[in-house]
């Protein structure tokens, strides 16, 4: 399975090349991040004169491969102050991978630098690691050491692998409560995490942070504003990524993360926004992308040119998960109508058919399922959902049906609801082929404390002989896959506007690959 | 048995070819350009601010919704993209809602930022300067200051030193609910406030004075007009209450509400803090909406 003679081959390779190491790999993120990037700014400070802590904002790793993954922070020694309290000068921040929790085993080792263009965010592709290993990893600035983060490479693409362990986590408006949520799940023993988009919204905060009613919190005044400007958007990261259970979530594993539409604003669709002229909606849109790329463990690829970025893209684990991340947001089109646009539907259909995986995953955002919201005919919809792009939809499962996609399962955001969907080739007819399976996870505070079940849940549930699990709590789900079948762990909080609330599993659904459909457990 | 591993599995190898290649595109296409030294290409013109009231100046009054946005202006005179940070100051006697503008410019493109002004209760009323610049730009203006009179009716509201929400939706300002305009067919033109979340309860909306006042009655206007009849589109179910200790106590409640006017009167008390705590409304979209929030001593 593992490459015994490789593995001893770099073992024995990094006490006596540690040094070139550090050398090497700095100059790779030069390349990497500085060079290519325009700034005019050559002065570089010295980073013994930070006057206070600037890890402020945790650290964060995500996008695993094989033998990579990004390692993210940010300095920002004053949260709400435009430039993060940082002079308007590069900073060189060291970076440090090992494979123990005291860095005794330093494996790889560089430094970067911190751009103002950037808010002084670092972006580490840490490069030459082993496969489905755990590392630890750490930031120095100065006299400042960063918080430990822990992270997890990706398995060999093609190595056969028994069993996997992932969760899912989506919506996370802050003013609508904590994320106790994060204290459960750094302690579920996750390979990785998916984000499934609503990681900030573009709300009002007041002072107190909403229904959270923290006296102590002082948000200050112009997050009583929507943001539409790059100075605005990142505010709202730093006071999201500010709050300690959210860096404990992203200190605890890597994440692989997709945006929705309120990292911009509700219910855009592409460069449409309401009657905002698409001119001026596209530049709110470059705006609140570049502050997410600055702000998640990204790599290159996916930053963005103004308002267009790559954020669909692809993951391997071993050979048994293929995890491929949509993005339903930025190429929605009227006419002709689609939610994922032509090149990625293309790109999606194209990998699911090329998929050597025994599981198929799809990291959704919207709700792929039908789901009809009322008894009436014709139903009522939510056609900011995928029921408002049915032919993208037939598009997709007639494309699984003729490509003989196997292991298809689909985890999806948006509701703060949990939902657990069959894929019907044809929603009208149950007994119509069942393509796969719909985990849609709740969210982590979105929508406040929430309720187990209400008339319109239980009407949807009458409503949708394809859902067969409709809860309203907060919380995330888990997974476990094995060769043959996918388990859902339905993990929920009773409350979010108070501290302290702890967690259960609302419900459990099984689903075999060799014949699709959800099962109670 | 083993196999070697060193080799990249193709997909790997697209993605690295694709980093170098997006790298290499972004540098050139977008330039980074600020108030503060980094950079524009050589000979590229540069950004060019300027403030929308310049001449006239910005005429607000004291309070939190006494206060006006500047107009700012950023155009990118280049031919190529950049992102552009400009700095803000103004007078210490005034409040800028920020001190900075950072934002994505197409060529070509101008950029009109509304600032929020305001001059806190009790600042000496005359003018006081405002100051934007990008590079070697820069632009000034005027903010004129008059006092703002109590309401002659003796709405306390007018008097708060701070106004706020538990979300606002665009286009409807907490400032719209006590700017003395409870007319409900001026819907829409910014004098009442809609929270941001619609199906979302409780909602709430708070008033914050600078020392204590006496309240004992609260009159709220809720969504009321001949295309939004409250029975649909108006306040349903609200508790009034005043912080006392750290604590929300509630002192009135409404229940099953259709009218668009409610009094409630209550034994009066002492507080630097009331609310309405908003449990329901009539259906319609199910969001909170008030047009005017009036609160007197009795």
């Amino acid at each position: 399975m593992t490459n015994t003679s490789q593995e001893d081959e770099v073992r024995r390779a990094v006490p006596h090349t540690r040094r070139r190491f550090l050398t090497v790999s700095g100059a790779a993120m030069a390349l990497a991040l500085g060079t290519n990037l325009a700034s005019g700014n050559t002065a570089s400070a010295d980073s013994k004169k930070l006057r206070s802590d600037p890890f402020t904002l945790g650290v964060a790793s995500g996008d695993p491969l094989p033998t990579a993954v990004v390692l993210w922070t940010r300095l920002a020694p004053e949260i709400f102050d435009p430039l993060g309290g940082m002079p308007d000068k590069n900073y060189k921040v060291e970076w440090q991978v090992a494979t123990d929790e005291r860095f005794r085993n330093v494996v790889r080792a560089g430094s970067a630098t911190a751009h103002p263009e950037y808010r002084h965010s670092v972006h580490v592709d840490a490069r030459g690691l082993r496969p489905g290993r755990e590392y630890f990893y750490r930031f120095r600035a100065g006299s400042y050491l960063s918080p430990t983060g822990r992270t997890k490479t990706a398995p060999e693409s093609r190595d056969r692998l028994s069993k996997l362990r992932f969760g899912i986590a989506s919506c996370q408006a802050y003013p609508d409560g904590y994320y106790t949520a994060y204290q459960h799940l750094v302690e579920e023993d996750l390979d990785v995490l998916l984000f499934l988009g609503d990681y900030i919204y573009e709300n009002a905060v007041n002072t107190v942070g909403g229904d959270r009613f923290d006296t102590s919190a002082q948000v200050p005044d112009i997050f009583q504003a929507a943001p539409v400007t790059l100075d605005q958007y990142r505010l709202f990261y730093s006071l999201y990524k500010a709050d300690p259970d959210l860096q404990a979530g992203h200190a605890a594993l890597p994440w692989i993360l997709t945006w929705d539409d309120h990292e911009v604003v509700d219910n855009y669709a592409g460069g449409v926004k309401g009657t905002v002229p698409v001119e001026d909606f596209l530049v709110q849109r470059a705006n609140a992308y570049r502050a997410y790329w600055e702000h998640q463990p990204l790599r290159l690829e996916q930053l963005p040119s103004g308002p267009d970025a790559q954020l669909y893209r692809r993951f391997d684990f071993g050979d048994l998960m293929q995890v491929s991340v949509l993005d339903t947001r930025q190429y929605r089109n009227a006419q002709p109508r689609t939610i994922t646009g032509e090149a990625q539907m293309s790109w999606l259909l194209d990998g699911l058919s090329e998929s050597e995986a025994r599981w198929n995953v799809i990291a959704n955002q919207v709700m792929l399922a039908e789901q009809r919201t009322t008894l009436t005919n014709p139903p009522g919809l939510n056609v900011d959902a995928w029921d408002g792009f049915p032919e993208d939809r037939q598009r997709l499962f007639d494309g699984i049906v003729e490509r003989e996609v196997e292991g298809v399962c689909v985890v999806t955001g948006d509701t703060h609801t949990n939902y657990a969907n069959d894929l019907k080739l044809n929603f009208d007819d149950m007994n119509s082929r069942t393509v796969g399976v719909e985990f849609v996870g709740t969210s982590i505070s979105s929508g406040r404390d929430g309720f187990d079940t209400s008339p319109q849940l239980e009407l949807q549930l009458q409503a949708n002989p394809h859902s067969k699990f409709e809860n309203g709590q907060r919380g995330y789900v888990t997974f476990d896959v094995n060769r043959d079948e996918i388990r859902a762990d339905y993990r929920v909080l009773p409350y979010v506007t108070r501290r302290g609330a702890p967690v259960e599993t609302r419900t459990s659904f099984v689903s075999e690959r060799a014949e699709p459909g959800l099962k109670a457990v | 048995m083993t196999r070697f591993t060193f080799l990249r599995s193709p997909r790997t190898s697209v993605a690295v070819l694709a980093a170098a290649s997006i790298a290499l595109l972004v540098g050139p296409a977008v330039a980074n350009a600020s108030g503060s030294g980094h950079g524009n290409a050589p000979r590229e013109p540069g950004v060019e601010v300027s403030v929308a009231e310049d001449s006239a100046g910005l005429n607000i009054s004291t309070g939190q919704c006494g206060g006006a946005p500047v107009t700012v202006r950023l155009t990118n005179a280049g031919t190529q993209a950049v992102y552009a940070d400009a700095t803000l100051s103004a007078d210490r006697a005034l409040t800028l809602q920020r001190t900075m503008i950072s934002t994505y410019l197409p060529a070509g493109y101008t950029a009109q930022v509304p600032i929020p002004v305001t001059a806190p209760l009790g600042t000496d009323p005359g003018s006081y300067p405002f100051k934007v610049s990008a590079g070697k730009s820069t632009a000034t203006a005027a903010i004129n200051v008059t006092a703002t009179a109590p309401d002659p009716n003796g709405d306390l509201a007018w008097s708060a030193s701070k106004i706020s929400a538990s979300s606002v939706h665009a286009g409807y300002p907490v400032c719209g609910a006590v700017d003395g305009d409870s007319d409900g067919e001026h819907w829409g033109t910014a004098t009442g406030w809609n929270d941001g979340n619609s199906t979302i309860w409780p909602d709430w909306f708070e008033l914050r004075w600078d020392s204590p006042q006496t309240v004992g009655r609260v009159t709220l206007h809720t969504l009321d007009n001949t295309k939004y009849p409250a029975a649909r589109y108006g306040l349903k179910d609200w508790d009034v209450q005043t912080l006392t200790d750290g604590e929300w106590r509630t002192v009135a409640s409404v229940r099953g509400n259709t009218q668009g006017v409610v009094d409630t009167t209550f034994e009066p008390v002492r507080t630097s803090d009331l609310r309405v705590l908003l449990l329901a409304g009539n259906g319609a979209d199910d969001y909170s909406r008030i047009v005017e929030l009036e609160v007197f001593a009795s």
